[in-house]
């Protein structure tokens, strides 16, 4: 029996091997890096977990989105440090840009987390899953009740580049080594480990529809001048990715097998190369240190 | 550069006897007219003839030489014009007051702080103080249009930070204060309500003007007209309002003629194109999508657009210039003045009462490159100038700094304003470039519309020469080819000589690449990388050479130790750390750095080499801060020899980043490193990408590579090959920027704004940016370009007509403006000489370029045999060689080729001696340069200071000292802690006081000194012999002698002594009179004593002709002779198994 990975984890080793083994086998520290965005995405995420939690079948809509603002403001001062800027007008400005996000997606009139928080069963639900003796782990945002089954939602910034109908024919040529697609393989990794997870958790029953959808809250937004200031809009909507799920089944699990194994078996050599090279070790943060690149460099 | 008997290097003091000036030259120099501008074309020797000139108003007019102001661009232009005007003058040179046009403002400054109003100890901003500043105050910027954002998705180009330095470089250059923008912009409010003017003019279009006929839209124009004229009067007529008004008149001005034309064509009497109904909506941007069908895509001149783009910018100042202020306050409290503000505050300064006497220091100012000068330079220029006793010399031609903020109607319209009784004379007689190369030079610079002046180019005395001149290189067709694998071919080919279309072999050094833009270079430095061509990149072009990082992640892991990343290049770079020990040391959950400092040695697979690396990161870290930057940088690169690591290439990228460091905090005492240095490091090309570029500075040339740089840093160069890279339309194509109507309505009042198309204005200096990088070339000048074929319709030309027709005159854009079809303009100009070289020498190596290696009999191309030993390498360390490759060597046959010519050799005392003591150490320092071995370094602990840098502190002491006409010991004790702080070097001083204390103590200060630290360049026998005359006195009997100052603790024989002899000889050259007599003075520990002789001619000729001797012998120099002895032991290469044996050390290397 292997030890049990979580999609993210997967995702690294489908980026790079190498990459894996820094980061995760040798545990290296990158420099400090712009920290505001995690930030960013540990207030909403906690946001929206705090609402839900707290919000029962039939609250009302304008109770539900004050709720949301009031969490949303100290959760903002909680974790927003004006350290994470170099100006504290770029603070204000991310805050009030994150605020409408939130405002709009609980919007009381027709907002999707009215219902979000409403129908929400479990927020950051643990679950696990083993398939063909491949151990997966990871942790669902929200686990929305519908009519016919379960919805589980995967909060984001944004869901550009996110996998789509359009693009799940990359997963095919990521497996075979003719595209470096770790995003999108990364989302299809998410899909299965939650979609297959859930179905362990006690709220499941046989027979029940299981959905997944990445949810980018900040999809749209908007910059607008006035002599006063600026206005500032936001605006969300979801990707779901369940019938890619069930239409790329195989390759999916495919990937899943090759990235679980390589792990297990401490495989860490970059392979295909210049893929990897071409693709990956530009925005890589270990690209200084790296003797796989560097070795070639070298030889010039 | 070359050896043509006209060029010379330079700092080359040219004796007057050796080079007269032509006619047009020496009508210039013997004038007495004042105030005098000389359009000079690039190559007529415009510098020369003004120096010239200096001399003559000094040695026939009797003018006082500190009367004589002569002000130019860079510091490398001004010390070359003192060293000129020195070498004619004499110690009467340095009195001539010659500055760059910046330096002259921080003299005055300093000498009237008072009268300006600011503290004298001001210092001048550096770019990471402006840096820090700007990010100090964004929380000052109004944030209504400017997104807060301090970086974005493209790190900190976009953001906030760097529109705010941009914003107030534009404003400073052209003198605007905050002040003036509030006053020109008004309150927010009233931005806001003229914001939305140039969308209701569309919106005005699109309502009227969408008729499908010529009559109906005809019936719709005076609506049109009417609203316009609504809103234009709704309009108030001051500042920025006023500029939106001027628009709409120009538009209102556009019906009436639309208006005419549509009727004559109602009544018959016209003809327009099937599409001309759609005209009036397009112009006036009523199309939401740009250009309908039938209008020609590329037509671009949606009217609208301009008026929006003034007013974004109009948005965008409001927002920026309270953190313009803020910067400003900023400034001001650190005691900090920018460059630009160097010129504002002078030119205010001048403005004021104390101005006139400021003036009267000078009788007459002379300027260089007046083209390149912006707006306040002309005024701090005219405002210096008394009498109208100005003389002003620059090439019109030449002006390609208009971008960012020359003016160069300041030396056309501006200068004939100021000064009515100017006198113009022209230069036109070239003496650098081969005919044809000028013809082109003078054909592509006609293509220029609206050219002031013209100037032919001549060239004169031109030498034999049999080869092209002129040649071009189609671009392969294929889109994505950036042709780079041209050049390559077209270099070696350069470089072997071999094809007969060359005159002769050209060494790297006298090839240039000189580029549009920055990516034009990349590919071609990557070809030049692949086949082992030497380069050299000018500061501009940055380069990311492995080696580089490394160095610079040595700084990050100092400066933020908690950065494994950084920590793990270095281990694995520089101490070549094996993989089990990097895993080793990056377990567990300590710092990495804690890990290496504390794990046991024995844990490691190799203990010595952590063991090193531990030693050297402790001592850094320890000393990180309590030393300057450039400190912990010099203890960094002397103890980890990170330099030994390094390729050729890479030791001259590395000069880049000791420029940055060297500037970094250039205040009294430099900051330490800190993580702060390491973020203006990342954020360095993002933010300073302009200020890079400036007139400014000039880079340095190699002479051993080929030099890559762009046209605008090659201003004042020249090289025997030029090459010009991707000459294509889209690759020159010139763009607006911003803030340009908003500069220029603030500047010449808000009716400027639209009088002017900018993108036009762009394309005349792109063409004066090819005619200047044309302009460079001596023998050969190679283009490399391609055009693509226009697919206009008769139909959409007609169109193009029309517009061209109705435009009024007020309105300055023209159809398809921006265009530049460059190479198509180019190919016109092509002289009958021209040579197309697509298919030969940029397609196949010809002769034998880059030699072959022989590996198991096997005849193998250079590359191939480099592929091979990395192959056999790495088969060694996997050890999987085969015993027979183990045993088997690999043969040069040859490495460069037959046809390359010998290594030019240049001699100097040093190299001579190098010689005599070993031929084997001169072959590898003098002859090919080769790296030091690799040495253990000596832990510098502070009190071991070398020999040499005290020498070098008293030498340069006393040159600066001689300059300034210092004899006080005082003040050569300030000069040499000025030094020693500018260098960081505060150890070195008290031995150099003390060596400073015996100078005094010698008969020398007393003597008048005529000369410091004079070159030279001797031929002896057809052999150049250079280097440095310390000092010349003249003693109390009228006799001149030459001293040689001697820190060390060596004593001369003068009876045998070769260098003094040398220096006699010299000396022929340089003085009307002869010297007789040299020798030592002696300033270290066994001073202070002088010992001196005279030298008869039968020494001196005997000394020569041993000289000579020598030089012979060394033609033959070769690796396999070497004498060993004593001096191994300071020999850089005493790891080669010459050296005795007793000095085996180091790397413990068999022998």
């Amino acid at each position: 029996m292997s030890s049990s990975l979580s999609p993210s984890r997967l995702a690294t080793y489908a980026t790079c091997p190498r990459l894996y083994d820094y980061r995760h086998v040798q545990d290296v520290n990158t420099p400090d890096r712009t920290e505001l965005y995690l930030t960013q995405g540990t207030i909403y995420h906690e946001t929206i977990e705090d609402v839900c939690d707290a919000t029962s079948r039939d609250d009302d809509p304008g109770v539900i989105y004050d709720r949301a603002m009031r969490i949303f403001d100290a959760k903002w001062d909680e974790h927003s440090t004006p350290d994470d800027y170099k100006s504290l007008a770029h603070q204000e400005y991310q805050r009030v840009e994150n605020r409408t996000a939130v405002e709009s997606f609980f919007e009381p009139d027709g907002g999707d987390g009215i219902e979000h928080a409403r129908r929400s069963l479990a927020t950051e639900c643990w679950v696990e899953c083993d398939v063909d003796g491949r151990a997966l782990h990871g942790k669902a945002d929200n686990v929305v009740r519908t009519d016919e089954g379960l919805h589980i939602f995967d909060y984001k910034r944004n869901t550009r580049g996110v996998l789509s109908s359009g693009t799940a024919e990359y997963l095919g040529a990521h497996l075979d080594g003719e595209a470096h697609e770790p995003k999108r393989v990364r989302n299809a990794f998410q899909t299965a480990t939650y979609i297959e997870g859930v179905k362990n958790e006690p709220f499941y029953e046989d027979g029940m529809e299981v959905r997944f959808s990445f949810y980018g809250l900040l999809n749209h937004t908007s910059f607008e001048s006035t002599p006063d200031g600026y206005d500032v809009s936001a605006r969300g909507w979801s990707r779901e990715t369940t019938e890619i799920y069930d239409e790329h089944y195989d390759t999916i699990w495919a990937l899943i097998r090759h990235a679980h194994d390589g792990i297990t078996a401490e495989t860490y050599a970059p392979e295909p190369f210049e893929l990897i090279h071409d693709e990956a070790c530009a925005d890589c943060d270990y690209r200084e240190m790296c003797a796989d690149r560097l070795s070639p460099e070298v030889r010039q | 550069m070359t050896d043509h008997s006209d060029d010379y290097p330079s700092w080359y003091p040219v004796p007057e006897e050796e080079v007269s000036p032509e006619p047009q030259q020496r009508t210039i120099i013997d004038s007495d007219a004042y105030p005098m501008r000389v359009l000079a074309g690039a190559g007529t020797g415009k510098t020369f003839t003004m120096v010239r000139k200096i001399e003559h108003l000094i040695d026939e007019e009797d003018v006082s030489p500190d009367r004589v102001l002569a002000l130019t661009f860079t510091n490398n232009a001004a010390d070359s014009m003192r060293e000129k005007l020195n070498a004619k003058l004499g110690t009467a040179g340095y009195d001539i007051d010659a500055y760059t046009y910046h330096s002259i403002c921080n003299e005055i400054l300093t000498d009237y702080a008072y009268d300006a109003g600011i503290d004298p100890d001001f210092e001048v901003a550096t770019d990471a103080e402006k840096y820090a500043i700007v990010i100090d105050v964004l929380d000052e910027i109004e944030y209504r249009s400017v997104k807060p954002n301090v970086y974005g998705s493209d790190g900190y180009a976009s953001g906030a930070a760097s529109k705010l330095l941009n914003f107030i470089g534009s404003m400073k250059r052209s003198g605007i204060t905050p002040n003036d923008i509030d006053a020109f912009l008004g309150p927010a409010d009233r931005v806001y309500e003229v914001a939305g003017l140039s969308e209701r003019v569309e919106t005005i279009a699109s309502d009227h003007l969408g008729g499908r006929s010529v009559s109906s839209v005809l019936d719709s124009l005076p609506d049109v007209r009417a609203d316009l004229v609504t809103e234009r009067d709704a309009l108030r007529i001051d500042g920025m309002v006023a500029s939106a008004h001027e628009f709409l008149d120009g538009l209102v001005d556009l019906c009436d003629a639309l208006e005419a034309a549509f009727e004559a064509h109602e009544a018959g009497k016209r003809e327009l194109p099937e599409n001309a109904h759609k005209l009036p909506k397009y112009l006036l941007g009523g199309y939401a999508n740009g250009a309908p069908t039938g209008i020609p895509d590329d037509l671009n001149i949606e009217l609208t657009d301009h008026l929006d783009s003034f007013l974004s910018d109009c948005l965008t100042a409001r927002d920026l210039t309270a953190g313009y202020a803020a910067y400003e306050r900023e400034l001001d409290e650190r005691n900090l003045i920018d460059f630009d503000g160097l010129v504002v505050k002078t030119a205010a300064l001048m403005d004021s009462p104390v101005g006139e006497k400021i003036a009267e220091r000078w009788d007459y100012v002379f300027c260089d490159e007046f083209q390149d000068t912006d707006r306040l330079q002309f005024e701090l220029v005219t405002s210096l100038v008394t009498d109208d006793n100005l003389f002003v010399v620059g090439d019109d031609d030449q002006a390609i700094y208009e971008w960012r903020g020359a003016h160069v109607a300041n030396i056309t319209e501006e200068l004939d304003d100021a000064f009515a009784a100017l006198t113009d004379e022209p230069l036109e007689e070239n003496f650098r470039s081969r005919q044809p190369i000028l013809d082109l030079a003078n054909e592509a610079i006609q293509k220029l519309d609206h050219r002031e002046r013209h100037k032919t180019l001549t060239r004169v005395n031109e030498p034999a020469y049999n080869g092209d001149t002129v040649a071009t290189i189609e671009l392969p067709a294929d889109d994505d080819s950036d042709g780079a694998a041209q050049l390559r071919t077209v270099v070696q080919n350069l470089m072997s000589g071999a094809a007969e279309n060359l005159d002769t072999a050209y060494d790297p050094g006298e090839i240039a690449l000189l580029v549009r833009k920055n990516s034009h270079a990349t590919p071609v430095i990557e070809e030049f990388d692949d086949a082992g061509i030497p380069y050299q990149v000018a500061g501009d072009l940055a380069t990311e050479s492995v080696g580089v990082r490394t160095v610079t992640a040595y700084l990050k892991a100092l400066a933020r130790p908690k950065d494994e990343v950084s920590w793990n290049r270095v281990l694995l770079m520089r101490y070549r750390l094996c993989d089990a020990d990097l895993r080793t040391l990056n377990a567990g959950d300590d710092l990495l750095v804690e890990t290496l400092q504390e794990t046991p040695l024995d844990e490691f697979t190799e203990p010595d080499r952590v063991a090193k690396a531990r030693e050297h990161a402790t001592e850094l870290l320890e000393l990180r801060d309590a030393a300057s930057l450039s400190r912990l940088y010099r203890e960094l690169t002397d103890l980890t020899n990170i330099e030994w690591y390094l390729s050729e290439q890479e030791r001259r990228d590395l000069a880049q980043l000791e420029d940055v460091i060297e500037q970094y905090g250039d205040s009294a005492v430099q900051p330490p490193l800190t993580p702060e240095f390491i973020d203006s490091l990342e954020h360095y090309d993002s933010l300073f990408d302009e200020s890079g570029t400036a007139p400014t500075s000039q880079p340095d040339v190699a002479d051993d590579a080929v030099n890559v740089m762009t046209i605008h840093k090659s201003k004042g160069l020249d090289f025997p090959v030029v090459l010009i890279p991707q000459v294509t339309a889209d690759e020159w194509a010139p763009s607006s920027r911003t803030y340009d109507a908003f500069e220029t309505s603030l500047s010449d009042g808000a009716q400027a704004a639209f009088a002017e198309d900018f993108v036009e204005r762009d394309a005349h200096e792109t063409r004066r940016v090819f005619h200047v990088g044309i302009t460079r070339a001596e023998d050969i000048l190679v283009l490399q370009g391609g055009s693509e074929e226009s697919d206009d319709t008769a139909d959409e030309d007609a169109v193009s007509r029309l517009v061209d027709d109705v435009l009024p005159s007020r309105i300055p854009w023209q159809p398809k403006r921006g265009q530049l079809p460059l190479w198509t303009d180019v190919e016109e100009c092509f002289p009958d000489e021209a040579a197309d070289w697509t298919h030969t020498l940029a397609s196949k190596p010809i002769g034998n370029v880059g030699g072959t290696v022989t590996h198991h009999g096997e005849e193998l191309p250079v590359e191939t045999a480099r592929d091979r030993v990395v192959h056999l390498a790495t088969a060694s360390l996997n050890g999987g060689l085969s015993p027979g490759d183990g045993r088997e060597t690999l043969q040069v046959t040859s490495l460069s080729g037959p046809s390359t010519p010998s290594p030019s050799l240049t001699h100097s005392y040093t190299s001579l001696a190098a010689y005599e003591q070993c031929p084997r150490s001169h072959y590898l320092d003098y002859v090919v340069n080769a790296f030091a071995d690799y040495q253990e370094s000596t832990t510098t602990d502070g009190s071991d200071v070398s020999q040499r840098d005290i020498g070098l502190l008293f030498h340069d002491t006393a040159e600066q000292a001689a300059n300034h006409g210092t004899d006080r010991r005082e003040e050569w004790y300030e000069i040499c802690e000025r030094i020693a702080s500018q260098r960081r070097a505060e150890d070195t001083l008290p031995a150099a006081k003390e060596c400073i204390d015996r100078y005094f103590q010698l008969d020398l200060p007393k003597y008048e000194i005529i000369d410091s630290e004079r070159e030279f360049e001797l031929d002896i026998n057809g052999y150049e012999l250079v280097g440095y005359i310390d000092a010349v006195y003249r003693t109390p009997g009228d006799e001149l002698v030459v001293i040689d100052y001697k820190a060390t603790e060596r004593h001369r024989d003068l009876q045998d002594d070769k260098q003094l002899p040398i220096y006699l000889l010299a000396c022929r050259d340089l003085y009307d009179k002869p010297i007789k007599q040299a020798g030592y003075a002696y300033v270290g520990e066994i001073g202070p004593k002088v010992e001196s002789r005279l030298f008869t001619e039968a020494e001196l000729e005997a000394v020569k002709k041993d000289v000579t001797e020598s030089m012979n012998r060394i033609t033959q120099f070769s690796f396999s002779r070497y004498t060993a002895g004593e001096h191994c032991q300071w020999c850089q290469h005493n790891q080669l198994p010459c050296a005795p044996d007793s000095l085996a050390v180091g790397l413990g290397l068999e022998k």
